[in-house]
């Protein structure tokens, strides 16, 4: 398949549903350049899912889930 | 009925975002070389699982899921998090060094591949229209 078949799949994807592919945004622009991603866009994504985890952890133990 | 529509809404990102690993395992693996191949796989599994987590988020937040359910949630998540965050600082130290040696392995890779998976599962059963509150 045609890697410019799969992009368009996922840009499509992330176009229909822009709220939840906030993240997928910088994921495709790497794959589009043929570039890996920088060491900037890893820590980004890496602060992303740390901020995410901690969410996480505190909704659930307002709701005495943890 | 607002609720349906938002667990459909749910269950349908998660059946998009199973498809997005699918298609960038596809991609990275088929079409780049081993090194740009980890890299890009180690990222993609980092934005796929950073949307995955919104939706965990809004669930542990919905009164009307179970506490089991946000407990398992919470389990699985942990998994899954510490797993890729510590890939991610693989890649990291590697492109500062550009010691091949400090690269994820496949075995890593596809482990938290199937992690992410088990998570998806997870919050899809638990968005599932009908699942015992």
């Amino acid at each position: 398949m045609n890697i410019s078949i799969l992009i368009g799949i996922i840009e499509a994807m992330a176009e229909a549903a822009p709220d939840i592919y906030d993240n997928v945004k910088g994921y495709l622009e790497s794959l589009k350049s043929g570039k890996e991603p920088t060491t900037q866009q890893l820590i980004q994504i890496e602060q992303v899912l740390k901020a995410n985890s901690k969410a996480l952890k505190e909704a659930g133990g307002k709701d005495g889930a943890s | 009925m607002g609720s349906k529509k938002g667990n459909l809404i749910a269950l349908a990102a998660i059946a998009i975002s199973v498809a997005f690993v699918v298609i960038v395992s596809f991609c990275t693996s088929g079409c780049a070389g081993r090194v740009h191949g980890v890299v890009s796989s180690v990222y993609a599994l980092d934005t796929v699982y950073a949307d995955v987590q919104k939706t965990e988020i809004a669930l542990v937040r919905n009164p009307t899921i179970s506490q089991d359910t946000k407990r398992e949630i919470i389990v699985v998540d942990d998994k899954v998090s510490s797993g890729l965050v510590l890939l991610t600082d693989q890649i990291i130290a590697w492109q500062a060094s550009r010691d091949d040696s400090q690269l994820p392995t496949q075995e890593e890779i596809d482990k938290a591949r199937a992690n992410l998976h088990e998570l998806q599962e997870v919050v899809t059963k638990s968005i599932t229209p009908g699942a015992t509150p």
